[in-house]
């Protein structure tokens, strides 16, 4: 007998909530989100047989290759939903996001600068921007324009962008106020 | 259920009632469950057993002082009443494919 913690344990206020599960193949993947249309389906005419504090109509599912993705707005009412991706297919990994983000974050230096020789010449809140994307999405993608040099770090995830500001980690940086940075 | 003196005590005890009560009463209807999904029927009860244990956490944490609000017999039975429309929902979902 196993005795779990539970990591989708409902709280006092809501998040948009965004689950992507993986699967071996596509068919699979296919598969689970046709089961989990049905399960909102369902959720209409069995309301109490649910464990939520959202509507089935509020919620959204899509495929994405191999990747199933569920989103909606809760205060972590997500029991059902994450029963079903375990158990309809074989769930090769299950992510949960609050305030998911897709963004690529870009970084303009001179021309054949590396990111290493740019972390010594640039200084203080880039160079922990610069440091944290190294570690939380790995390498960056490296473009050379005729203004110079791109780095480019592609990020997903809970959410770390709004309004200007990126939060990495314990810090905030202010993205607006650095012309040579950008977010899209 | 009266020498029980934590929530996290009670919830263990209600995981056990609840497996017990799946494979002595509704061993049937989780076959016929588990031949139309991909996992094995130890990791089906697992999962059901966990969905019910996390739909009456909040409920076992105010089973014991300073705010009692429920007896740990009352959070049990609610267990069992989850549990027993967790198996209807999955009957619908992976054996009737009846969704009304």
């Amino acid at each position: 007998m196993r005795f779990h913690v539970f990591k989708f344990r409902p709280s006092s206020h809501s998040e948009d909530y965004t689950l992507i599960a993986t699967y071996a193949d596509e068919e699979e993947a296919r598969a689970v989100g046709r089961k989990l249309l049905q399960m909102l389906e369902d959720m209409k005419r069995n309301e109490e047989d649910y464990n939520a504090d959202w509507s089935p109509s509020e919620a959204s599912v899509s495929i994405d290759g191999r990747r199933v993705v569920f989103n909606v707005y809760t205060a972590g009412y997500l029991s059902d939903v994450r029963a079903l991706l375990e158990k309809v297919g074989l769930l090769q990994s299950l992510e949960c996001y609050e305030n998911y983000q897709e963004i690529a974050i870009s970084v303009t230096v001179p021309r054949g600068l590396s990111v290493e020789v740019a972390m010594v010449v640039y200084q203080g809140v880039e160079v922990e921007a610069i440091k944290w994307l190294l570690k939380n999405c790995g390498q960056p993608e490296i473009v050379d324009g005729n203004n110079g040099r791109i780095f480019k770090w592609y990020y997903r995830g809970d959410e770390i962008y709004n309004d200007g500001i990126l939060y990495l980690g314990n810090f905030q940086f202010e993205v607006y106020k650095y012309k040579n940075w950008s977010v899209e | 259920m009266q020498d029980v003196t934590s929530p996290k005590q009670l919830l263990a005890i209600i995981s056990i009632v609840l497996t017990k009560y799946i494979l002595e009463e509704r061993s049937e209807d989780v076959e016929r469950i588990v031949a139309s999904i991909k996992v094995d029927k130890g990791k089906y009860v697992d999962l059901l057993v966990q969905e019910v244990i996390e739909n009456v956490w909040v409920d076992a944490q105010f089973a014991f002082p300073p705010h009692i609000l429920m007896t740990p017999e009352e959070v049990k039975n609610k267990a069992l009443k989850v549990l027993k429309r967790k198996i209807s929902r999955d009957m619908r979902l992976y054996v009737s494919n009846k969704i009304e």
